[in-house]
Formats: C-alpha cells, sequence, structure tokens
C-alpha cells in the first residue's frame, strides 16, 4: 500500500515563496496529475516529493511514512525525467537494471526484470544499444522501463512528453494509461497539458501561482470548475469569459453584457445571487451553436450575432463571434453545410451550460454540481 | 555577368579533373606557411638531433667528429649514470602526475560543489600555474632548506624526517624536492580541466541516479568517472609527456645531484650537451627519451581507444 499524503506543504527559496500549503491525499494505485502553467509550482512539488527538493515545511508521507528527511534513494519512488536522464554511457539494458545493480541484487534477478519490463515497452531489439542511437519515443520508454524495474511504490512523471512531437505525444499518452492498467502503482505526473492531465487522470490538482485551485475528477474540472482560472484553464478551445453583472428581471434575476440579451439565472441553481454584482460569465464554445445547426439544449436562448472568422477543423468547426467588446468562440461538431463570415446570424445559447464566477475573486457562485447526470 | 555565363557547364555535375587538381593544389597553398614552419622549427632539427646520434660530435673534439655508427647508443647500454636517470625519470614522472591528478580532481569536486567565497577560492588555485617553474624551484629550494624555512622542522615533527636537515643534499631523498615542487606547481592544471569536465555533465543524471538508489560513492563511480574518463586519459598523456620532458625545477633545485642521485633524462641530456659538450651522446640520450614518450603515448591512446567501446 503506498498512499502519498501531503500536510501544509511549503517550499520558499529565500524570500519567494514557491508552493503554499499544499495539502493533498493521494491514494493507493491512484493515477493523479499536477497541471497548471509554468511556474505554478507543479514541479517543485513533485520533486519535494522525490527528495530531489527539501521541504520547507509541512510534512510529506509515502505509505504512511513520513519521508521529510530521506534521501531520494530511501523512499522507494521512480521518476521519468522530462529529458529522459538516460546515462549515455550505458546501454538500454544497463539503463533499466542500473536500480537493482545499486541495490546489488543477483544477476538473473536484475535479467528477469529488465527482460519483462523491456518486453512490457517492446524495448527487446534494442537492449544492447545506447540511448543515442535511439529515438526520442524509444528513449522515451527506456525511462519508463528503467522506473518499473525498479517496482517501485509510487512513479514520479515530470512533464514526461512535452519534449515528442504531436503525434507520438499522443501515443505515448496512450501507452502510459494503458501501463498504469497493466502496472498498478500510484502515479504522480505533472504536465502543463491540460489533454494529458484529462486524459490521463484519476484525478486532477490544478495549480496557479503555489496555490492548488482545484482537485477533483476530470469530468467535474471541465463541468464544474471551481474557479475563472481553472475554467480558462481546461478545455480546449478554453471556455468563453465574459465580465457581465448581474441585474433584478422581473421576479428573477438576470446576466447582462453588452452585446448580449438579458441572461435569466435558474433559481434553481444560482438562487444564492444577488441582483447588482460583477460577474464573470462563463460559456463553453460547445454550449453555443446557429440556431440552425443546434441540436436539443436544455435551457435555448436565441441572439443575433455576426461571424467574423471561421476555423473548419475537418469533424469539427470553430466560429468566432463579435459581441460587444469580446470576440465569443462557438465550436461546432460535424458542420452539414459550408461556414463562412456572415452577418446578423440566428444563434442559440444552452444557459444550463452556464457558469457564473465573481468578478473579483474568480470563484465559482453557483452551487458545484453533485450529481453527475 | 561572367559567373552566370559559366555556371551552366559546371553546375549539377561533379567538378572535372583539373578543377580537382586544382582545389588540391589552392588547400596546400594556404597550408604550405604553416607546414614550411613546422618543418623548419621541428622536424628539422629533429632529424639533425637523430642524425648527431650516429655520430662522435664533441665540441672539444673538432678533429675526432665523424659518422660511428651505433657506438654512442653502445656506450649508452653500459652507462650506469644513464639507467638511473631512466628510473628516476619514472619515479620523477609518475610521482608528479599520480599526485597532480588526485590533489586536481579532489579540488576540482571540491570547487565543483557551490560554497561561500568559491570565486576567491578558485582563483587563490588556479595561482600556481602562473608562476614561472623558475621561481617555484627556487621557493622550494628556500623551503627545503632547513636554515631560512620550518618546512624540514615540521616534517620532522610529523615524522617523515629524523632530523630537519635537507632532503636536497640526501641521495636518497633529493627526486623527491622537485617532485614536491613539480606537485604544486602543476596541481591547477588537472583542477581546471577536470572541473571544465564536471560542469558539462548533466545534473539530472545525478538525480535519476539518487533516485535509482545510488549511493554518493555509486554516483561518482558510475556517472562521475565514466564522464571524466576520456578527460583524465588526454590530461594524463599530456602532462606526463610535459612531465618527463621538462628540466627545470630540478636543473634549479638540486642541478641533478648530490652525485647524479636526482638526474632524469632530460637533464642528462642537457648536462652531456652542455657540460661534457658530448653532442653526439645528448643526441642519443634525446632520441631514447623520445622513443620511448612517442612508444608511452600510442599506448595510451590505444588503451583508451579499448576503453571506449
Amino acid at each position: 500500500m503506498a498512499e502519498v499524503l501531503l500536510r501544509q506543504v511549503v517550499k520558499r527559496y529565500g524570500a519567494f515563496q514557491a508552493v503554499h500549503d499544499f495539502d493533498l491525499d493521494i491514494a493507493h494505485e491512484e493515477f493523479v496529475v499536477f497541471v497548471g502553467p509554468s511556474g505554478c509550482g507543479k514541479s517543485t512539488t513533485l520533486r519535494m516529493i522525490a527528495g530531489l527538493e527539501e521541504i520547507s515545511g509541512g510534512e510529506i508521507q509515502i505509505g504512511s511514512r513520513v519521508v521529510n528527511d530521506l534521501p531520494p534513494r530511501a523512499r522507494n519512488i521512480s521518476m521519468v525525467f522530462q529529458n529522459y536522464a538516460l546515462y549515455p554511457h550505458m546501454t538500454v539494458r544497463q539503463n533499466q537494471g542500473f536500480g537493482l545493480r545499486m541495490a546489488k541484487r543477483p544477476k538473473e534477478e536484475i535479467e528477469e526484470k529488465v527482460n519483462r519490463a523491456s518486453k512490457l515497452l517492446g524495448l527487446r531489439e534494442f537492449l544492447s544499444r545506447l540511448p543515442a542511437a535511439l529515438s526520442g519515443g524509444q528513449r522515451q520508454r527506456v525511462a519508463m522501463g528503467r522506473a518499473i524495474v525498479r517496482n517501485p511504490d509510487v512513479f514520479l512523471f515530470d512533464e514526461p512528453l512535452s519534449n515528442l512531437d504531436a503525434k507520438l505525444r499522443g501515443q505515448m499518452r496512450t501507452e502510459i494509461k494503458k501501463l498504469h492498467d497493466k502496472v498498478r502503482t500510484t502515479v504522480i505526473y505533472v504536465t502543463h497539458d491540460q489533454v494529458e492531465a484529462m486524459t490521463l487522470a484519476d484525478r486532477i490538482v490544478v495549480m496557479r501561482d503555489g496555490r492548488i485551485e482545484q482537485v477533483d475528477t476530470p469530468y467535474e474540472v471541465f463541468h464544474a470548475p471551481a474557479s475563472r482560472f481553472v475554467a480558462g484553464f481546461i478545455g480546449s478551445p478554453p471556455m468563453n469569459l465574459i465580465e457581465a453583472r448581474t441585474v433584478a428581471d422581473g421576479d428573477g434575476i438576470s446576466v447582462s453584457a453588452p452585446g448580449w440579451p438579458a441572461l435569466p439565472l435558474d433559481p434553481a441553481i444560482f438562487g444564492q445571487v444577488g441582483p447588482d454584482r460583477a460577474v464573470t460569465l462563463g460559456l463553453r464554445p460547445e454550449a453555443i451553436a446557429p440556431e440552425r445547426m443546434a441540436g436539443s439544449m436544455a435551457r435555448p436562448l436565441a441572439f443575433n450575432a455576426d461571424i467574423t472568422l471561421v476555423e473548419p477543423l475537418g469533424g469539427e468547426a470553430l466560429l468566432f463571434l463579435k459581441m460587444g467588446k469580446d470576440e465569443i468562440t462557438a465550436r461546432i461538431f460535424r458542420p452539414s453545410t459550408r461556414l463562412a463570415p456572415e452577418r446578423d446570424v440566428r444563434f442559440v445559447v444552452d444557459l444550463a451550460e452556464m457558469h457564473l464566477f465573481d468578478a473579483g475573486t474568480g470563484a465559482r457562485l453557483n452551487a458545484p454540481r453533485t450529481a453527475i447526470s | 555577368m561572367s559567373v552566370a555565363a559559366d555556371s551552366p557547364a559546371t553546375s549539377g555535375r561533379s567538378p572535372s579533373r583539373p578543377r580537382r587538381r586544382f582545389a588540391a593544389a589552392e588547400a596546400w597553398f594556404y597550408l604550405a606557411p604553416g607546414i614550411s614552419i613546422v618543418a623548419l622549427v621541428m622536424l628539422v632539427p629533429l632529424a639533425v638531433g637523430i642524425s648527431f646520434s650516429f655520430q662522435n660530435y664533441v665540441i672539444f673534439r673538432p678533429m675526432s667528429r665523424g659518422w660511428n655508427g651505433v657506438e654512442n647508443y653502445i656506450d649508452l647500454w653500459t652507462d650506469r649514470t644513464f639507467w638511473l636517470a631512466l628510473a628516476n625519470t619514472a619515479r620523477w614522472t609518475f610521482w608528479s602526475v599520480a599526485f597532480q591528478l588526485g590533489l586536481g580532481l579532489g579540488l576540482a569536486l571540491i570547487l565543483n560543489k557551490p560554497f561561500p567565497g568559491r570565486a576567491v577560492f578558485q582563483s587563490l588555485v588556479f595561482l600556481p600555474w602562473a608562476v614561472p617553474t623558475f621561481l617555484s624551484g627556487l621557493n622550494w629550494q628556500w623551503l627545503f632548506n632547513p636554515i631560512v624555512s620550518p618546512l624540514p622542522a615540521w616534517l620532522t615533527a610529523v615524522g617523515v624526517l629524523d632530523a630537519p636537515r635537507n632532503i636536497l643534499s640526501d641521495p636518497d631523498l633529493a627526486l623527491y624536492g622537485p617532485i614536491t615542487a613539480m606537485i604544486w606547481w602543476g596541481v591547477p592544471f588537472f583542477a581546471i580541466t577536470l572541473l571544465a569536465a564536471l560542469r558539462s555533465i548533466p545534473q539530472d543524471l545525478y538525480e535519476a541516479a539518487s533516485i535509482d538508489g545510488a549511493s554518493a560513492w555509486q554516483s561518482f563511480r558510475h556517472i562521475t568517472v565514466p564522464f571524466l574518463m576520456p578527460m583524465i586519459t588526454i590530461t594524463i598523456l599530456l602532462r606526463t609527456v610535459w612531465v618527463a620532458n621538462s628540466p627545470d625545477l630540478i636543473f634549479v633545485m638540486t642541478e641533478g645531484g648530490p652525485a647524479n642521485s636526482s638526474q632524469t633524462l632530460p637533464n642528462y641530456v642537457f648536462t652531456s650537451a652542455y657540460k661534457s659538450m658530448d653532442f653526439g651522446y645528448a643526441s642519443a640520450l634525446a632520441t631514447v627519451l623520445m622513443v620511448l614518450l612517442v612508444m608511452y603515448s600510442v599506448l595510451l591512446l590505444f588503451i583508451r581507444g579499448r576503453l571506449g567501446q
């Protein structure tokens, strides 16, 4: 059993605080992804778990053992580095067996474990090669093989795919997912790529400026982002974020934004939001469509807008609309006709897909959705 | 426009024969000044020197000059001083280079870790290299003198010497005086080159190794040493040749004495040529030294090639 617990973990570099009171419980065999823009402290946190960075405050436990003062080699972890960090003077076989050789394991055991990992990763023909004679994807596999061979309690991945080209990155992503299904271990994975985070994670930890913004399943992070930052970071193309105000509108409350019709709030969801409040309105591109192509929507509201630009992507298309001062993105799946810039087009927006954030703090205003329908 | 006019004839095809010959001639033309200087100051004196070794050539006896076959080499074979000088050269070179390597590597490892005042310390370490060997020889000569220096008394206090006397006048120990000076003077060279090599080792390899469970010693053994090995081999090679060939410290400190006890081959060459004025014999000694050093270099490069695979 190897759960990883972080309690009030802090990292300071002199006067600069890189990580603030980081609290997280990672379950045994869970796949957790730290995601955030560069400089958000995700790699620093991972390196503190690995023991490569000192912990300035708080406590880290791996498998119910406090590891704060243990050197990396005593933590029974393995790590895959961004640039692989393979030993260039050792063959693929020696690279993978290095940890076991350092632990003075018998030769037959090393041989057997290296062979098993190599078979799993399709590296058997390359065992006698030096890393310099391998492609990027193969080096990546060797780095993973080296991590697996040691049979660690926890796998740490530090942006492992960011040096690969887009196609290979997609392939390796799938392989890592399959690998985790075969080799059940606790995994902590750091990336700045929200697609990797969404596809790989059991739970995503979104970080910004050394703090946790949200910890949740990919579904919840996408459908109920805890803050304006998370809403803008997760999802591609990003959510449309529009500065707006709430206004009293007859019995209920509506959101008013320049260029938009009044958007009435559903009191069942936004009951606690009062009138005359500065808010940020969040609408995913998927929630907006030209009326003639819109599928069924839970709470449709029609409005007119100009299409200024169309980006056809084959199976889908992105439309850019001018609404007041903002440019809004709409995403159409399987566009049935050719789309072109056009004036005064009839659109619908699904108000059931509306998010509201406090304009000042960025915090989510509607109650988090608990039931997944 | 003349370029455009004749380009269709040659473009897209390999250059014609005269053209290629011209290209070769052009390269030799540019190399000519360098080659002639090397020939003038190295190859010609080398050939002349080797030819001297097969001659009877003593400045005092100009009338008896002439070819004498391998007579100089036969004399050399039976010359006890030659064998002593050869053994001393080996001892001098081995101890000097071994300690320079060991201390230089130690210094490089220390300087590779950050600590307060590192920049100052680093420039201090490299200072001896800037001191002329001649001056450092004089300094060490004084340091070994019990009348002006406390060093012999200290060596006695720690039990290295039985009494505070001058080791430079002791036939059994005289050679270790210049060796000490040579070590002091040559450590910076190893420290500089090895520090540069250490800085080129990617840090994440050490991180990967520490996660893979390697202890500090294992990281050193399996990462640092393999990375440093090419640099160590080439530095040892260079230093061995330089140290083996350098007579100045010994000449300044002991003049090969007392009674030839600290004579090395380069010194013996020097004394034969400019004290006995026997250029033939000196040339034979120098030729032997050169052949030995060439054999040594080839051997070391061969070993390095084998290790590299």
